[in-house]
């Protein structure tokens, strides 16, 4: 079977898994006590019963669940992801500028993450023993274990508050002017704890996995080979060493590519940032149902497709790899 | 050679030690430099109210869109508080007032009610208020379902016959009451803001429903949107007519002056604890009542903050712990038929200890249906039930609840909201040490709103539920919880309080006009209750803000009727503003910190980068002097 034939079967696969993943979410987010009218008038005092009643029948709120789903299914069979009860927009109106906002802050954690926690990776592979490597060990465990939510509150306190270098919350400056500069440098000056607090929380895990599979690799007979012929320690360390060792953690990396929607709510929340795990938050607390159904979605759908990419990658990189 | 070697060490000594000192004090003086630099600022405190300066309000939810009608929820209640009048509002001790009418009168056979208007109220945009716009407005929203309609039942037309006159006809009898409430104050009160009429011409139709004068209306308030950003901000300015033609402010009575802040930001802020950081860090200048704004838990520490204010606004609501009466529940827990049993809760509860020590001193207790603050309405002959453990321990044992070995008289769980937490907790501790033991059971705030406050079964399976309900500011507030023809889902008495002579004083009061005899029923009827103890009343809910103390004139800005309305912020000024005389200009004075970081942040920065750079230096230094040895 050849790597085209392959790919589509997996694509094939990973059809009635997005549908089922649809269902499932239609009924997890419906089954959730309260709706969004409650959320909408709670707090209001004296709030007359058929208030409430009419809100719903307007939202379509009173109709039983399986016509509920049969509109839901019948607007996506046309690409219309529905309707926001709480912004009374399109959800994917309100969805993807916010997908941007997230994707600015994941990717660039998400890459940060990666270089720093390789790089360091293979340095303390390299220096196996010595002080660095201990010192580095103990480093990324000890931040791995934290709760990413605690290092954000801490990064707050400490460098917005206690020292006043960053912003604790927003993505600009509200009621900023100025040139595109001084906007692109306010928006870095918000991004930069949120990006780090991200960065962190799974640095730790690229940094294990590298010095794990570089020792791996370097204990193998072909960089004894390499050593006798007289290669410099460095085109041992890159040419021979890390290219082999790189294959397990294309595969962690792609499919970690799903936590670039899921993993951001914690961090967004604590930063408010306006993105869609933010936004995902706010629509739990306000049952605004379609808007959590299509952030679900698209968390499903890119967690099945980066696991496609991870898996088709390991077969195109790895020739032993078989399509069957 | 060792003559030699030593006088080489002493120069290098010499050396070293002349270098530290130089740098010593070049890194002194540069340090001094950046913190003189970071503390520097345009212009000093004054003692006078002066104009300027943007405030910057954390606010817990995007309204998403300002027209009332068509988003009738509390952020927009709130937010309207700098832009929208109503037609009445609440004034001192919650007396209604007029806001843009400027009285009222009833019609004989009370079924209509005519307002005359103010005729000195320009919208921002120099179009001069009238009855048509009052008109439209309520039209519009008899043709839509916002939560005001049902106030306006039987509303059969609207009369103008001049520009300053509106009369709303009925095709039934109402009360007084029932006639003046949905022009103030009804349901939350969103769509109860007159909208500009002439914002919503789209050519020469009218488009109410996606039209961005939804957000960028004109204004009768004192500020009017300039810059939405979804999900982000909200950005006013000053309404430029505001205290030059129109001039409104219930709560001031006829203001004429603009405001006197130049801007006002609302930044959306969801967590509670995010706001009160950026609060703290200086990033934001308020925190504005909403939902928890200030969680309970950190009232008492935000209390006590250099340079932050933190106030309460009384409010008509109160806490309480309601009994289950639902008669499967009684059948589980018999002690909830027991009055005994219910004072005993009363007793054992030290509010006094509890509003200081968790919540701030922020409130006040309550002992009965009818929140203090409703002067006119509260009967203060109720009966009290002042903290006392020894009555609490002698009723339960009345009532055969005997304390067994391990000091416990009976287990029950107790549903609470999740935002609750700490509160009931303090009670639990003063339940607990007259041997009834609680099981807090926190329920997120929508799922409580929706499956035990406004569900078919009330409180369902729990036997008590700590509550926050309306309790005023008229006492009919209280009929949709204490009345046996409110029982849950159709009323919100979802604790199944069933007394038939209370339900009966209710309609009595409900079917006169005498406020005498008004007062009477209701004050039978608070009687009554704090007899029975259905609910074990705590203390009122007040709404807190907080803010920077450069703001001043925050708390004039909102006492006492925009407590439910949000602040109008008229009144609010900044000690760092620029002049007292250019009120009617629009200064440019911005805060330095509203554009970037400020010269105390680079300051700062500075301070680290070179702590470091110091640090490196010394360490560089110290290791070549090893090696140096070594050698």
């Amino acid at each position: 079977m050849d790597l085209f034939r392959y790919s589509i079967g997996r694509v094939a696969q990973a059809i009635p898994l997005i549908l089922l993943l649809i269902l499932l979410t239609f009924f997890i987010v419906h089954l959730a006590p309260g709706d969004p009218v409650a959320y909408m008038l709670s707090g209001a005092p004296n709030v007359p019963a058929e208030i409430l009643q009419i809100m719903r029948h307007q939202m379509g709120l009173d109709q039983p669940i399986q016509v509920q789903l049969w509109i839901y299914l019948r607007n996506l069979a046309t690409g219309n992801w529905g309707y926001s009860y709480v912004y009374d927009k399109p959800v994917m109106d309100i969805v993807y500028p916010r997908l941007l906002n997230t994707l600015m802050l994941t990717l660039l954690a998400f890459a940060l993450q990666i270089v720093v926690g390789i790089l360091l990776g293979v340095a303390s592979a390299v220096k196996r023993g010595e002080r660095g490597d201990r010192l580095l060990n103990i480093g990324t465990i000890t931040i791995w274990s934290l709760p990413t939510f605690w290092v954000g509150i801490i990064m707050i306190l400490v460098f917005g508050m206690f020292l006043g270098l960053f912003p604790v919350e927003g993505m600009v400056t509200a009621g900023m002017s100025g040139s595109w500069l001084s906007r692109w440098l306010d928006l870095a000056w918000h991004a930069f704890l949120p990006v780090l607090t991200l960065a962190l929380g799974g640095f730790g895990l690229y940094f294990r996995l590298t010095r794990a599979s570089m020792l791996e690799v370097l204990r193998q007979d072909y960089i004894m080979t390499a050593w006798g012929k007289g290669c410099a320690p460095r085109t041992v360390y890159f040419e021979h060493a890390f290219r082999n060792a790189i294959l397990p953690l294309v595969t962690i990396v792609a499919s970690n590519a799903g936590y670039l929607l899921a993993g951001a709510v914690l961090i967004e929340t604590i930063f408010s940032w306006p993105g869609v795990g933010y936004l995902l938050y706010v629509s739990i607390a306000g049952r605004d149902y379609q808007m959590i159904q299509l952030i679900f979605v698209m968390v499903g759908v890119l967690t099945v497709l980066s696991n496609l990419v991870a898996d088709l990658l390991t077969a195109f990189l790895d020739p032993r790899i078989r399509y069957d | 050679m060792s003559v030699e070697c030593s006088y080489i060490y002493a120069r290098k000594q010499f050396d070293r030690s002349d270098l530290m000192i130089l740098s010593q004090r070049k890194i002194f003086c540069v340090l001094l430099f950046l913190l003189a630099l970071g503390t520097l600022h345009p212009v000093t405190a004054q003692g006078t109210k002066l104009s300027g300066g943007t405030m910057r309000v954390a606010f817990y939810q995007d309204p998403i869109n300002m027209n009332g009608i068509l988003k009738t929820w509390n952020p927009v209640t709130y937010i309207h508080g700098v832009m929208l009048n109503r037609m009445v509002t609440w004034g001192e001790n919650y007396v209604m007032k007029g806001d843009l009418a400027k009285s009222w009168s009833f019609s004989d056979d009370k079924r209509s009610i005519t307002f005359n208007l103010r005729n000195d109220v320009w919208w921002s945009d120099g179009v001069k208020f009238t009855s048509a716009d009052v008109k439209w407005h309520y039209l519009m929203l008899m043709n839509g379902s916002s939560v005001g309609k049902p106030g306006l039942v039987g509303l059969s037309g609207i009369d103008t016959p001049d520009d300053y006159t509106a009369t709303f006809r009925f095709n039934m009898t109402k009360n007084h009451y029932t006639l003046i409430l949905p022009f103030g104050l009804y349901a939350n009160g969103a769509d109860q803001a007159i909208l500009p009429k002439h914002s919503y011409r789209w050519g020469t139709a009218f488009n109410f429903t996606d039209n961005p004068a939804n957000i960028y209306m004109s204004v009768t308030g004192p500020f009017k949107v300039a810059d939405y950003v979804s999900g982000q901000s909200m950005t006013f300015v000053r309404n430029p007519l505001y205290g030059v033609k129109s001039y409104i402010d219930p709560t001031q009575g006829d203001v004429h002056h603009p405001p006197y802040l130049d801007k006002m930001i609302y930044q959306f802020i969801t967590s509670p604890t995010s706001a009160m950081s950026a609060l703290e860090s200086g990033q934001i200048d308020m925190v504005q009542e909403g939902q928890n704004a200030v969680p309970p838990s950190d009232i008492g520490r935000v209390s006590k903050l250099p340079g932050i204010t933190l106030a309460g606004t009384p409010y008509f609501t109160t806490f309480r712990i309601t009994f289950n009466f639902r008669r499967e529940t009684v059948q589980k827990y018999p002690w909830i038929n027991d009055q005994r049993v219910r004072s005993a809760f009363s007793y054992a509860i030290d509010r006094n200890s509890i509003i200081k020590n968790v919540l701030g001193n922020v409130t006040e207790p309550v002992y009965g249906p009818v929140a203090p603050l409703m002067k006119d309405w509260y009967n203060r002959d109720i009966t009290k039930y002042d903290f006392s453990p020894d009555k609490a321990n002698a009723l339960l044992d009345q009532a055969g609840y005997k304390k067994d070995s391990s000091g416990v008289r009976f287990t029950t769980p107790w549903a609470i909201y999740t935002t609750a937490v700490v509160m009931a907790e303090a009670m639990k501790s003063m339940l607990a040490d007259v041997g009834i033991v609680v099981q807090l059971v926190p329920i997120e705030d929508t799922t409580f709103f929706a499956k035990y406050e406004t569900g078919p079964q009330g409180l369902a399976e729990y036997p008590i539920a700590l509550q926050t309900f309306g309790a005023g500011p008229l006492p009919f507030n209280i009929d949709s919880w204490t009345s046996n023809t409110k029982f849950s889902p159709g009323g919100q008495n979802n604790g199944f309080y069933n007394n038939t002579q209370v339900t009966q004083l209710e309609l009595l009061a409900g079917q006169t006009d005498d406020l005498a005899k008004i007062k009477d029923y209701y004050n039978q009827v608070q009687e009554i209750i704090a007899r029975e103890q259905p609910y074990v009343f705590l203390w009122e809910f007040w709404k807190i803000n907080v803010w920077r103390s450069e703001f001043q004139g925050v708390k004039e800005s909102s006492t006492p009727a925009p407590a439910w309305y949000g602040h109008n912020m008229v009144e609010a000024w900044w000690t760092k503003g620029t002049s007292t005389s250019g009120l009617t200009a629009q200064t440019t004075t911005q805060k330095a910190s509203t554009t970037g970081p400020d010269l105390g942040t680079i300051g700062a920065t500075a301070i680290v980068i070179l702590a470091i750079l110091v640090g490196a230096v010394f360490m560089v230094r110290r290791k070549s002097n090893r090696q140096n040895k070594k050698a």
